[in-house]
């Protein structure tokens, strides 16, 4: 049983994308990211509404978990912690997540033994005066319900699909 | 044992008795009968409909992978408070819902579609029982408001103008 363990350990490692490998790299300020790079998250069937749409309801902000374009493939968004193979992906450009200026994306690497992830950046909320360079702290509040509201609907507005959920 | 199951005429209910003249039935015309019926038929489907937002409100569950990533459902206050907004909406405005469902926001979420003009009402109701608003138009957002005192006529005419 430990045999067929480590073999299977052996064979998902070979599969890992190198892609997402910290390989001793550093994590990006936030004025790094460019506006046309892309984003993408993971959705499943529950996030689809009865005409395959994803639903506002299921988009949370802040604090996105995404993948950069930069360091990797939609399909990447499948190597993580509570992935489903089914899972579908979709996209949306860092233009979009600072939208209104109310959040920026920033790098934040995952260096863990089993899924490692150069690629991950969390979409965090922005204060008023501070601008895109800024790296705003994780679980900061957004006052005005209508502003995170309207900041989602944008995002769903402007998403692309990847790829689909089956 | 006689005069102990007799019956006094003075005393309640008989007192409350109506005898309804012959010639007063005669003046009821089919057409008050339909209109009674139908307004006792409208009334049962309003009252259905209430009910079926109602339920559907109080049986919004939290889907599995949510509860894993620690988001918290719905309180009962939120869905209290969700209902009442979604009668309102229906009674004051006659707007049925086409979709209830919780929010990864912690919360109750209601759509509302306007077919005539495409556009689209969304509303969430918080666990802190704040409520947020937004109308969109073919994926362009026209109006998005807190509202903070559960007032609805200015989303209702700007749901309903073209």
């Amino acid at each position: 049983m430990n045999l067929f363990r480590r073999f299977k350990e052996f064979i998902t490692r070979r599969k890992y994308p190198q892609n997402l490998l910290i390989k001793g790299r550093k994590k990006l300020p936030a004025s790094s990211f460019k506006d046309q790079e892309k984003l993408y998250r993971s959705y499943d069937k529950d996030d689809l509404d009865e005409n395959d749409k994803i639903k506002l309801e299921t988009i949370k902000f802040p604090d996105l978990s995404c993948n950069w374009s930069r360091f990797s493939i939609p399909k990447d968004i499948l190597f993580r912690r509570n992935a489903k193979k089914n899972d579908g992906c979709y996209s949306f450009m860092v233009l979009t997540s600072r939208y209104k200026k109310m959040a920026t994306p920033v790098h934040e690497p995952i260096n863990e033994k089993k899924f490692p992830n150069y690629a991950h950046v969390e979409v965090r909320a922005l204060r008023a005066n501070e601008d895109f360079h800024v790296e705003p702290q994780k679980k900061r509040k957004i006052h005005s319900k209508s502003n995170k509201f309207e900041y989602r609907q944008n995002l769903l507005n402007s998403l692309h699909i990847e790829f689909i959920s089956n | 044992m006689t005069s102990s199951l007799a019956i006094n005429l003075n005393e309640l209910p008989f007192k409350e008795i109506v005898i309804t003249e012959p010639e007063k039935i005669d003046t009821i015309s089919d057409e008050d009968i339909y209109n009674k019926e139908f307004a006792e038929k409208s009334k049962q489907t309003f009252d259905r409909l209430e009910n079926q937002i109602s339920q559907w409100i109080y049986s919004v569950v939290l889907p599995q992978k949510w509860l894993t990533e620690e988001i918290v459902p719905p309180t009962i206050e939120c869905k209290n408070k969700a209902e009442s907004t979604a009668l309102k909406l229906y009674k004051d405005f006659h707007l049925h819902p086409i979709r209830i469902s919780p929010s990864i926001e912690e919360g109750i979420f209601i759509k509302y579609v306007n077919h005539e003009n495409k556009k689209e009402l969304s509303i969430e109701i918080y666990n802190d029982l704040d409520i947020a608003a937004i109308i969109t138009k073919n994926n362009e957002i026209i109006f998005s408001r807190d509202i903070s005192d559960e007032s609805f006529s200015e989303i209702q005419r700007i749901y309903h103008t073209t």
